[in-house]
């Protein structure tokens, strides 16, 4: 049976991670931290039950995202994205991948907590579609609607923001920029 | 991978790159859990006192202090609530509402009920709960390892909880002019179907079906159909909503239970924002075409019957996830929105007003007291936060003991 001892290696362990999870999904530091205090009790509280030292770390990242998500009702505490970049966002690189990120970063931050769950959970946990499926709480299915839309979402709204992103090391396309050689205009 | 792909992955990593350090997780969390632990075993030794008759409980269930705001009366908005926070800081006691906290209800009497019965099982949390005649409904959702085996029970929890209703999508309704009384609309996909019935002391009554509804694409779009679920009650119809796996295509549409099974009328999308408070209209985010070519996002008061527009405004001041609750007495909106809580007048809403006041922090969904002189919500940190609309001071009440988790607030059906 799981002890105190235990749980405090597990703490040590993985709360730098957990608590990153958190930050994604709520979009703020101080709020991460007190999801994550809130999951851990909750973890704490289940810890005789887990039976495995494998089921404890999917079970506390579970409990971590279903706290961010329904604790904080879909409210998103970091900043609010625009619909129209500022001017200073349009510059020639370097900053401009800078720019982009905090673009993609602001846009994430404008989806639906759910859609937002499934994309940090794919694409920062790495986790496969079923796997997320199994954290989330629901279908496979419901994870691949909710992948779909949020990337359709983004797509639109980068589109719309005139960012284009480009591969890591490529410089992004800004409407007026130079293309990379090699490549014409669609 | 694509490049958006590949480009949200570096920006998640590069955003949670550096972390703040955290001190004393672990210790916190095993005290909490104790105290925690601890209640639980007094409450359960002394149980025979905890849950008590709720015999009498109607008195004390809504507080009936404050002054009701006169509607007719001319008195701007600014000048019927105070503009200040809180006088006094978060304290434990009578709540002015019932509560969920994990499996805890706490009574407004400051009372409690244990729902551990039903909400301990392993993947269950509870999702909603609603005070009605002789007890609360409770909704309770599953997770299980296979996704697709998730459920939803609603129970009613009067002594010894009894099942309703088991299915997904459970929606319960203070009910119509023409569906009178409270609707209970659930969706049993393992059967194939829908349902929708009228609850009374622990029955659901005059229960009709449908085979499952369905909606099929646009032409040209093709695919297969996929499942509608239900996410209201407005008027003499179910309000449905469902959206495609893979490629996350949205469709709208509602049964009318008096006309026999669902036919597809290929209604217009909406994203549901509440009912009126008469139920019987729907208040959506909804599109709208201007010319060719051209889509507007409009806030809308529509019809069941072929979401018809009633009135609307565009653009919509809101986002399609944000929820609203109408005041009982019809005069004021508070919205749900990434801001916080904000007000707005029911009425000017629809001529382009702006908000009336925002409450920044309150993120825990919110009920009505007194008609609308008051509106409860939650804080982020649990506290539940009553907001006077009659020149009170807003007040805020502590999470009883050390409960850990966010306050359910529990909607008054009677």
């Amino acid at each position: 049976m799981l002890g105190a001892a235990e749980f405090r290696e597990f703490v040590a362990l993985r709360s730098a991670g957990l608590l990153r999870t958190a930050y994604l999904l709520v979009g703020d530091w101080g709020h991460a931290e007190d999801v994550l205090q809130t999951a851990l009790t909750k973890t704490y509280l289940a810890w005789r039950r887990l039976g495995r030292i494998e089921s404890v770390d999917a079970y506390a990242r579970r409990v971590v995202v279903t706290t961010a998500t329904s604790w904080w009702r879909r409210r998103w505490h970091g900043e609010r994205p625009t619909r129209v970049l500022p001017e200073q966002a349009r510059v020639a690189d370097p900053s401009a991948e800078l720019v982009e990120r905090d673009v993609m970063w602001r846009q994430v931050g404008a989806l639906p907590a759910r859609q937002r769950a499934v994309l940090v959970l794919r694409y920062y946990e790495d986790l496969t579609e079923s796997e997320t499926a199994r954290v989330l709480g629901v279908s496979v299915g419901t994870v691949k609607s909710q992948h779909s839309r949020a990337l359709a979402t983004l797509r639109a709204r980068l589109a719309e923001a005139g960012v284009e992103p480009a591969h890591p090391g490529q410089r992004p396309s800004w409407p007026g920029s130079a293309l990379p050689e090699g490549r014409s205009d669609a | 991978m694509g490049r958006l792909e590949e480009t949200l992955r570096e920006t998640f990593h590069r955003r949670a790159a550096v972390a703040p350090p955290l001190e004393n997780l672990a210790d916190r969390a095993i005290r909490a859990g104790r105290r925690i632990r601890r209640r639980h075993t007094v409450l359960a030794s002394t149980a025979a006192a905890v849950c008590v008759g709720l015999v009498g409980f109607g008195a004390a269930a809504v507080t009936n202090r404050n002054n009701i705001i006169d509607p007719a009366a001319s008195t701007s908005p600014t000048g019927t609530f105070s503009t200040a926070g809180p006088t006094t800081s978060p304290q434990p006691g009578p709540r002015p509402v019932d509560v969920i906290i994990d499996s805890t209800l706490y009574r407004a009497d400051g009372g409690q009920v244990s729902l551990g019965s039903i909400a301990s099982c392993e993947g269950c949390r509870v999702e909603g709960a609603w005070r009605v005649d002789g007890g609360w409904l409770v909704e309770v959702h599953q997770s299980n390892e296979a996704p697709a085996a998730d459920q939803s029970t609603l129970y009613r929890v009067s002594g010894s909880p009894t099942v309703v209703v088991v299915g997904t999508s459970i929606v319960v309704s203070p009910g119509t002019r023409s569906r009178p009384g409270i609707q209970v609309a659930w969706a049993a996909p393992a059967e194939g179907l829908l349902s929708v019935g009228t609850y009374s002391d622990g029955l659901l009554s005059g229960v009709a079906d449908t085979p499952m509804p369905y909606a099929e694409a646009p032409p040209g779009v093709g695919g297969d159909p996929w499942p509608l679920y239900p996410v209201a009650v407005a008027g003499d119809a179910v309000v449905l909503a469902g959206t495609r796996a893979g490629d996350g295509l949205d469709a709208s549409d509602a049964w009318f239970p008096a006309l026999g099974a669902f036919v597809a009328e290929g209604y217009p999308l909406i994203r549901l924002h509440s009912t009126t408070v008469d139920g019987e209209r729907i208040i959506a985010w909804h599109y709208r075409f201007p010319d060719s070519g051209s889509t507007e996002a409009c806030l809308g008061e529509l019809s069941p019957e072929g979401f018809a527009v009633v009135r609307s405004r565009c653009p919509t001041p809101f986002q399609d996830h944000d929820r609203i609750y109408p005041s009982p007495d019809g005069r004021w909106w508070m919205v749900g929105t990434e801001q916080g809580m904000t007000l707005y007048d029911a009425d000017e809403v629809w001529d382009e007003a702006g908000p009336v006041r925002t409450w920044p922090g309150t993120v825990g969904g919110g009920v009505w007291l007194d008609e609308g002189a008051a509106f409860v919500t939650v804080l982020g940190d649990g506290t539940v936060l009553t907001i006077h609309l009659d020149g009170e001071p807003d007040e805020t009440t502590a999470p009883p003991g050390s409960a850990a988790g966010s306050p359910i607030l529990i909607t008054d059906l009677r």
